[in-house]
């Protein structure tokens, strides 16, 4: 599966980046597409808003950037890659 | 009587529907639920068999059901029931351009509530910004007679109050006579100002009176540029809080405050603007700390890279011009050399309350404290003339002082400003102070001890009490969850307590290397609002430990103010240790030492 | 060529099927030939993300002077100048009347029901344009009854099965191929004031024209299956001499289209005709070959062969067939400009 994200320590996350933060907005609409570009701006590529919740100025939100899934390739496992000749 | 066909389009998550046709049908209006497997047919037939006021479908979405929910309007579009009935959806990623895009009239989603709803269906909401109704702004001081129960500290507060209001009463300060001026440049018209003006200056320090003068303003600082305050304005005007939210789950007590104090008014009124949509209460103003050693105030609309929003005529304004007009705002007093010019500002500027301790201001922030109490109450008269109350923060427990005797002071100030026709507001600290740990009283836990001070007090005098500043002081960490519940715990407790009003936190409390942001002010009011749903009416139960400790604090109190009492004066008592010395690792302090003058009248 | 102020619907089968990019293709053929546009809409068109893929989705652009609906708080803060607000109201809240002033995005809203849409779009025409366009939203229909000339937007996203996809859409091409027919020309005509009715509420209905041959006139949507019954129920005193549709719109949303084509064809095939008292041209068909492929929790954006697609959709229906992206604006707009002149026939 293709990731876009990587570096020394982002192969280091175990599973996932989140982001907290408060963005200024006029719309939970905007809001949600403040949320996701901000993962790009970010490098983290595309993210999950977790939460989000508008209160008339901004909103809220937790961002989720899965760096490792279950079943991916850990990079932070060190897995041998060649299998030694017997 | 509205009459609404509630239509659970999903088998699974039809909970939020039938909750709100239940809420409907209590109201007394007529609500029929149909069965979740009727196929759409059946209910676009049902839909149009009588004339319903609204339609109202509830729908968990995912891929594929948005298309069958917008054939479902189709239907009712085509067989005419839209001109008789409003179609409503609700669920839980509903947003308002899901629900225009699908085209229903509204949507609810997540963060709706029951009541929404049913306000929505009576025509009550306001459009679709609709805030809570106005509030009323409560008075923590209402109702309090100040009398002290226990005949013996009775004795001992009037003694001290006499003699210190005595001693203070030949005596003036700089802040004094620069408070005279203040509300002379305040009254006097525009011609009068400059020369007022300038004879302030000739009482304030270098950078003040240059910074004033010539603009040269101290490292850090700057003005507030127009088109700032402008872009400010313009943004709050066309914003409107969106699902105002309560923190309390019954009841009107504890009210809540938060810090404001970032450095910047525009960034602390934004954050307070959001605040206020999660249900804070107040907000408490706090200026930097290094205020406290000039004498005099820098004038204007400025803000500030660091802790501390200064104390300007024009930034209390400003605060309290874009506050709503229910959050209470007290502006903070009691450090420094400038005390009675601060209560002088913030009660023109409109604030409602203040903070002043004789001797916290001295033992923990650094003033002197004959200086503090000439000062002081100057400062007690002032609030008691503009009807303001004022709160005797006891933070002097971080340093190492007994609660008994940062108790003991607060109630001294206190009987002090009753004296002088003020009314105090008494700040046990909830945290986990070097006495405390040094003692071992909350070896098991933080319930017993940070009750026994409310109890102790109660049992005292019938005053407002107002834990902070803020409660859970030495319990958070920089770990965002943690702090959070430290934060709600303690809350929890204040309600069990029974106390007027609370200062909480952010999750950033434990952070000193930065200002704070509003996420962490957001998380932790969403954390003390889930403390008080959990508890509702509910109490914590301390152990039987808690009696000990009451009278051991009362004892504590009596104790040190039989010390005190012994002095010419409440700051003579304070410079010789009585209400903490070096070995609990309180020290008098020392701005504005010698600044203390007879008074030439 | 020039067009008069008639009003084309734009219509999707499903979410992602390319209603915009049909839309944003007759804006662009429309602005360099000088023709004045209004554009409105029956939902909400503006998200620049699907909400439930998280794909990309393309915004709608109008030229200078064009007009459009949108919602009080999606108007953008330059180059718009708000004209009018319509009375009508949405979940968003009230819909304007603004004119671009500047090329630009936008986010369309417009009235959600029928009866305010054509209000609306009375409005909209009394300011000049010479083509208004209703931009559809998810798969909805109903409210476009007022369109006098339909696109027809369709595509993967609907499913990826093809022969289904093109299945789907020639049945579709039928309803509007419909003959127009007033009621009451075979026989007595029985108005069905229920929404899909049951064969005994049609059967009771027809009494009323006790022996003659029942004409059937729907306002209001009927079940393909019941159609089919009723035509050979043995209660009826007579037999049915005609089905006739408001428009061609009814039987789009009755519920599976290529189920409502059977049913009408058997009832053709039983000497009923068939037929809709308001017609409506059917301009084009978009293809797009866009599909969005679920893969774990997220979503790819993946196309079927859009070379086979295309041919799939021409060799099954009659009207134009265009795939926008790969041929341009130009032949939608051709078959738009056709659809819509004055004296035009489907």
């Amino acid at each position: 599966m293709r990731t876009e994200r990587s570096g020394p320590a982002l192969s280091r996350v175990l599973d996932a980046v989140d982001v907290e933060t408060y963005l200024v907005c006029s719309s939970a609409q905007e809001g949600r597409e403040l949320a996701r570009l901000l993962g790009r701006e970010l490098n983290l590529g595309d993210v999950d808003v977790m939460f989000e919740e508008f209160d008339g100025y901004g909103v809220r939100v937790r961002l989720r950037a899965m760096v490792h899934r279950p079943a991916a390739r850990y990079a932070w496992l060190g897995e041998v890659e060649k299998e030694g000749r017997g | 009587m509205k009459s609404i066909l509630c239509v659970p389009l999903d088998p699974v998550h039809d909970v939020g529907i039938k909750l709100i046709r239940s809420a409907l049908a209590q109201r007394g209006h007529r609500t029929e639920l149909l069965s979740p497997d009727l196929p759409a047919e059946e209910v676009v037939r049902r839909a149009a068999a009588e004339p319903w006021d609204y339609i109202m479908v509830s729908r968990t979405l995912g891929y594929g059901v948005a298309e069958i929910l917008a054939r479902f309007v189709d239907l009712l579009d085509a067989a005419g029931v839209r001109e008789r009935s409003k179609i409503v959806i609700g669920g839980k990623p509903v947003t308002s351009e899901l629900a225009a895009e699908l085209g229903f009239d509204r949507g609810f989603g997540e963060h709706s509530t029951v009541d929404e709803v049913v306000a929505y269906v009576e025509g009550r909401e306001a459009g679709a910004g609709a805030t809570a109704a106005a509030r009323t702004k409560p008075d923590v001081t209402a109702g309090f007679t100040y009398d002290v129960r226990h005949p013996r500290v009775a004795e001992l507060l009037s003694t001290i109050t006499e003699r210190t209001l005595a001693w203070a009463q030949a005596r003036t300060t700089p802040a004094l006579r620069r408070v005279r001026l203040r509300e002379a440049i305040l009254d006097a018209p525009e011609a009068e100002r400059n020369r007022l003006w300038q004879e302030y200056h000739t009482l304030c320090d270098g950078p003040i009176a240059e910074g004033n003068r010539d603009g040269s303003l101290p490292q850090g600082v700057r003005r507030v540029r127009e088109g700032e305050a402008r872009a400010l304005r313009a943004l709050l005007a066309e914003r409107r809080a969106v699902g105002a939210r309560g923190i309390r789950h019954a009841g009107a007590k504890p009210l809540m405050f938060k810090f404001l104090g970032s450095g910047c008014p525009v960034m602390d009124i934004v954050h307070a603007k959001v605040c206020e949509r999660y249900g804070l209460d107040g907000f408490l103003l706090i200026n930097p700390s290094w205020e406290a050693r000039y004498e005099g105030l820098l004038d204007g609309l400025l803000t500030h890279e660091n802790d501390g929003t200064i104390t300007s005529e024009q930034n209390i304004r400003l605060v309290r011009e874009l506050l709503d007009p229910a959050s209470l705002l007290t502006v903070r007093a009691h450090r420094g050399l400038n005390t009675p010019e601060t209560v002088l500002l913030a009660a023109r500027a409109g604030a409602d309350l203040t903070k002043i301790n004789l001797v916290y201001g001295s033992l923990g922030a650094g003033t002197d404290p004959e200086r503090l109490a000439v000062d002081g109450l100057e400062a007690m008269r002032i609030a008691a003339r503009h009807g303001m109350g004022f709160d005797i923060p006891g933070n002097d427990e971080l340093s190492g002082v007994p609660a008994w005797k940062s108790l003991a002071g607060q109630l001294a100030t206190a009987a002090i400003g009753c004296a002088l026709g003020a009314r105090p507001i008494l700040k046990p600290l909830f945290c986990y102070g070097p006495h405390i740990v040094l003692h071992g009283l909350m070896a098991d836990n933080f319930v017993d001890y940070n009750l026994a001070k409310v109890r102790s007090l109660r049992s005292l005098v019938d005053a407002p009490i107002w834990p902070g500043e803020p409660i859970a002081f030495m319990t958070q960490t920089e770990d965002r969850v943690q702090s959070a519940n430290a934060t709600s715990y303690h809350a929890a407790l204040a309600a069990t307590a029974g106390v007027e009003a609370i200062t909480v936190a952010s999750t950033d409390e434990a952070y000193s290397r930065g200002p704070i942001a509003l996420a962490s002010r957001i998380d932790s009011i969403r954390a003390v609002a889930d403390a008080y749903r959990f508890m509702g009416g509910a109490q914590l139960q301390p152990t039987a430990g808690v009696d000990g400790f009451t009278q051991r604090i009362t004892d504590g109190i009596v104790t040190t103010l039989e010390e005190v009492a012994r002095h010419e004066s409440l700051p003579q008592a304070i410079l010789a240790g009585a209400l903490g010395n070096a070995e609990d690792g309180a020290y008098p302090g020392t701005f504005g030492r010698g600044s203390v003058t007879a008074d030439g009248r | 060529m020039a067009v008069d102020a008639r009003v084309v619907g734009i219509a999707g089968t499903a979410k992602n099927t390319g209603k915009t990019t049909a839309l944003n293709a007759i804006l662009a053929a429309a602005h360099p030939r000088g023709v004045a546009v209004a554009v409105t809409s029956i939902g909400y068109d503006g998200e620049a993300v699907d909400n439930v893929t998280g794909l990309p989705k393309p915004r709608v652009v109008l030229p200078g002077g064009a007009l459009a609906t949108t919602a009080r708080s999606c108007v953008p803060p330059a180059g718009w100048e708000v004209l009018e607000a319509t009375g009508s109201w949405t979940a968003l809240g009230e819909v304007l009347l603004v004119r671009c002033l500047e090329p630009g995005a936008i986010v369309l809203a417009g009235p959600n029901r029928r009866s305010e849409l054509a209000r609306v779009v009375e409005r909209v025409q009394a300011l000049g344009p010479s083509l208004v366009l209703v931009d559809g939203a998810l798969n909805r229909l109903a409210p476009m009854s007022v369109a006098s000339a339909f696109i027809l937007a369709t595509g993967a996203a609907r499913t990826a099965d093809i022969p289904a996809l093109v299945r789907e859409a020639a049945a579709m091409e039928s309803f509007f191929r419909l003959p127009a027919r007033l009621p009451g020309r075979a026989g007595a005509p029985t108005v069905v004031h229920t929404p899909f009715p049951s064969v005994d509420e049609l059967v009771e209905a027809s009494a009323c024209a006790e022996d003659a041959p029942v004409e059937f006139s729907f306002l209001l949507p009927v079940h393909p299956d019941v159609l089919v019954r009723v035509t050979h129920d043995r209660r009826l005193r007579s037999h049915v001499a005609a089905v006739t549709f408001y428009d061609p719109v009814l039987p789009l949303l009755c519920g599976d289209a290529v189920a409502m084509a059977a049913a009408l064809q058997r009832c053709r095939e039983r000497g009923v005709e068939v037929g809709v008292e308001r017609p409506v041209t059917l301009a084009a068909v978009t293809a797009s070959p866009f599909l969005p492929r679920p893969q774990g929790q997220r979503y790819v954006a993946d196309t079927v062969p859009a070379g086979a697609l295309l041919a799939a959709f021409r060799s099954a229906l009659r009207s134009p067939v265009v795939d926008v992206v790969a041929e341009g604006s130009e032949a939608l707009w051709e078959a738009v400009a056709a659809a819509a002149a004055p004296g035009s026939t489907s």
